[in-house]
């Protein structure tokens, strides 16, 4: 039981007439006075309990009332500190309703305090309905760019990619940021572009951005630059192994080798290594349009026989294939010694084993992990998180 | 007020008083042990309740009672007691629930109580896989690693990732300590076989699926080893036979029967 002393016994005591002249006085003038003195003396005194039942009486009885400022903000944060973050967003909210706070900085921190404790609740609804308020209403503000790019992630989070980028752009706008950043946002905007959206506008509307982007401005969004080229060089990649005719796909291998040789000079980590694949994967690619190719009649041969014609061709598409199978060694090998974490390295081992005639060797039935391990090491126990 | 209840009453001020005075003597000499946690707090919320509320939120997640376990760690905060450890177990509530961006939230309130640390950068690293971010994942495993060599469940997940991505090389140094601290763990030791076969280590993987080919599993990926690595035709044929008298899944069991009657072609050649 705690002591009190002199000093907290008479402000009890006081809190206590107070609160009885509110009891017994209600309808005077200085009822709410009363009451709110009451609070407040309960406050120093650190009566806790008190100071709860009267902060719900205040709320109860006069929510419109000047005294009950105080106590929605104290409440409020009481329920943020225990981690009750849906209360708390809630009484933050609905003091900004009220109307009773006129200082414009303090009526946007608790909108922007509500809207941002929705978020972490993931209650996106509300979390966008707030930010769109602060976006729109608090303009001169920096909590409105803020409010923007948060509204961005949300977009972002319910894979409503095109808004997404909508507000990602009309925040880059607003504010300005360093290329390392924009190029990691062009990495996903390319990476969506490629998964999600209609490649035609996005591409238009973007590539040039991208591939504007000053390389020597780049330190540690190099990586980014290079993996928003590679998802924009996708496009053609896909589109290779479905030509017929040999010089057309040998052109285009050209072009697509040129744009891959680019990215691996650019990024020498993840996206170097997945554009060797790639290049392993375009070689192999025109060796088998060779191998389909139709055979040339003999007027179009003049003295040469179809089997020289065979055996110069077998040469050509051996070379490919040998220069596949070293571009996906490379890969392998930079994978193992950086340690890079991607299914490039896989997708590398794979077409490797096919190439040397090992169907299996990767195909395990373990294909990837089952579960992951949280733990919960003060209790030493492990839990299994079957996914 | 009754006479038994007065002398209750005072009994309860007197022993809460002792109590406090016994407690800050016995702390006294560990003050520097951040490993211990006993608090005058904790005390005061044993003598309340009879339990100590922390044991009882951990009973009430093992058995699942997430709510209740919320309920009773909010109370603890709001009474301030051991305020990082609630922090920490709300935490690890939230990623039970799937909340990953309150997980994440509560792992970064908890900044002084190193005994939390390895496990919240575990579970930080399982959140990032779950949100796809390898890359963060990987961090935060080795990060544990650096500092606890040992900490089983980081290697797990580290060569986890490892072995997803097709390092083989590296999957297997992590998953062949996981092996050595926790030899009886089935899903490890897949993992640390497939590894060993991916690097080329046939006969460590060998011996490692023969122990496990009193599963389906296990023996399957003997079979594959058998017929694609060592080429020994007779005991492909004998791992497959074996594996489709168990009655296995209809494509994995197709694929097992090709297999198998190419293996006999093989050994007829």
């Amino acid at each position: 039981m705690p002591k009190l002393n002199m000093q907290q016994s008479l402000k009890m005591a006081a809190a206590l007439q107070y609160y009885d002249f509110y009891r017994y006085f209600p309808q005077s003038k200085l009822a709410n006075k009363a009451l709110f003195n009451s609070l407040v003396l309960y406050r120093k005194a650190g009566d806790i309990d008190k100071v709860k039942q009267l902060n719900l009486i205040i709320l109860e009885k006069h929510p419109k009332d000047e005294i009950a400022i105080s106590s929605y903000k104290e409440i409020a944060n009481n329920h943020n500190d225990a981690c009750e973050f849906d209360l708390a967003a809630e009484f933050y909210i609905k003091l900004y309703n009220t109307g009773l706070i006129k200082d414009e900085k303090e009526r946007l921190s608790l909108i922007y305090n509500s809207a941002k404790l929705y978020l972490l609740l993931q209650d996106y609804p509300n979390a966008e309905k707030y930010f769109a308020e602060i976006a729109r209403k608090f303009q001169k503000h920096d909590e409105a760019n803020d409010a923007i790019f948060e509204q961005a992630k949300i977009k972002e989070r319910q894979n409503n990619y095109k808004a997404a980028i909508d507000l990602y752009l009309k925040y880059f706008k607003r504010v300005q940021i360093s290329n390392d950043e924009l190029s990691y946002y062009f990495a996903k905007f390319a990476r969506w572009n490629k998964a999600f959206l209609d490649n035609e506008t996005l591409e238009k509307q973007y590539y040039r951005k991208i591939l504007n982007l000053p390389l020597k401005t780049l330190t540690s969004g190099i990586e980014f630059f290079a993996e928003a080229r590679f998802q924009l060089a996708e496009n053609s990649v896909q589109n290779f192994d479905t030509l017929k005719d040999v010089v057309t796909a040998q052109n285009q291998m050209q072009e697509i080798l040129h744009e891959y040789d680019e990215i691996i000079k650019i990024g020498d980590h993840k996206w170097g290594l997945a554009s060797l694949v790639r290049v392993g994967e375009v070689l192999e690619g025109f060796a088998n349009i060779l191998t389909n190719a139709p055979l040339p009649s003999q007027e179009e041969l003049g003295d040469a026989s179809i089997n020289d014609y065979k055996n110069e061709i077998q040469k050509v598409i051996d070379r490919h294939v040998k220069d596949a199978e070293s571009s996906y060694i490379n890969a392998i090998k930079q994978g193992e010694s950086k340690r890079i974490l991607t299914e490039f390295v896989y997708e590398a081992r794979t077409k490797l084993d096919v190439i040397l005639g090992h169907m299996t060797k990767t195909r395990c039935y373990w294909e990837k992990p089952n579960y992951v391990i949280i733990t919960d090491n003060t209790k030493q126990e492990l839990y299994y998180d079957k996914r | 007020m009754t006479k038994d209840k007065f002398i209750l009453f005072y009994l309860l001020i007197f022993l809460s008083l002792a109590g406090c005075k016994t407690t800050q003597k016995s702390t006294e000499p560990f003050k520097n042990n951040k490993n211990l946690f006993f608090s005058i707090d904790k005390y005061y919320a044993i003598l309340d309740t009879g339990v100590d509320p922390m044991d009882k939120a951990a009973r009430l997640i093992k058995d699942k009672h997430y709510q209740e376990a919320h309920t009773a760690l909010n109370t603890m905060l709001k009474k301030k007691i051991n305020s990082e450890g609630v922090y920490y177990y709300k935490g690890y509530i939230y990623l039970l629930e799937k909340k990953y961006d309150l997980a994440k939230f509560m792992y970064k309130k908890v900044k002084s109580r190193e005994e939390y640390i390895p496990a919240i950068n575990n579970n930080l690293g399982v959140i990032a896989i779950l949100e796809g971010e390898k890359d963060e994942a990987y961090f935060l495993f080795s990060k544990v690693l650096k500092t606890y060599e040992y900490y089983f469940p980081a290697l797990v997940n580290r060569g986890f990732l490892y072995l997803e991505s097709g390092l083989f090389e590296r999957a297997q140094e992590d998953l062949e300590i996981a092996t050595l601290i926790s030899p009886n763990d089935y899903e490890v030791s897949m993992a640390f076989g497939v590894a060993l076969r991916g690097a080329g280590f046939f006969d460590d993987a060998e011996k490692i699926f023969t122990k496990l080919s009193v599963d389906p599993n296990g023996l399957y990926n003997l079979g594959l080893l058998y017929y694609e690595d060592k080429q020994d035709w007779k005991k492909a044929i004998n791992a497959f036979d074996k594996y489709l008298s168990l009655g296995v899944p209809r494509k994995r069991g197709d694929m097992a029967r090709n297999y198998l009657k190419k293996a006999k072609e093989k050994l007829s050649e």
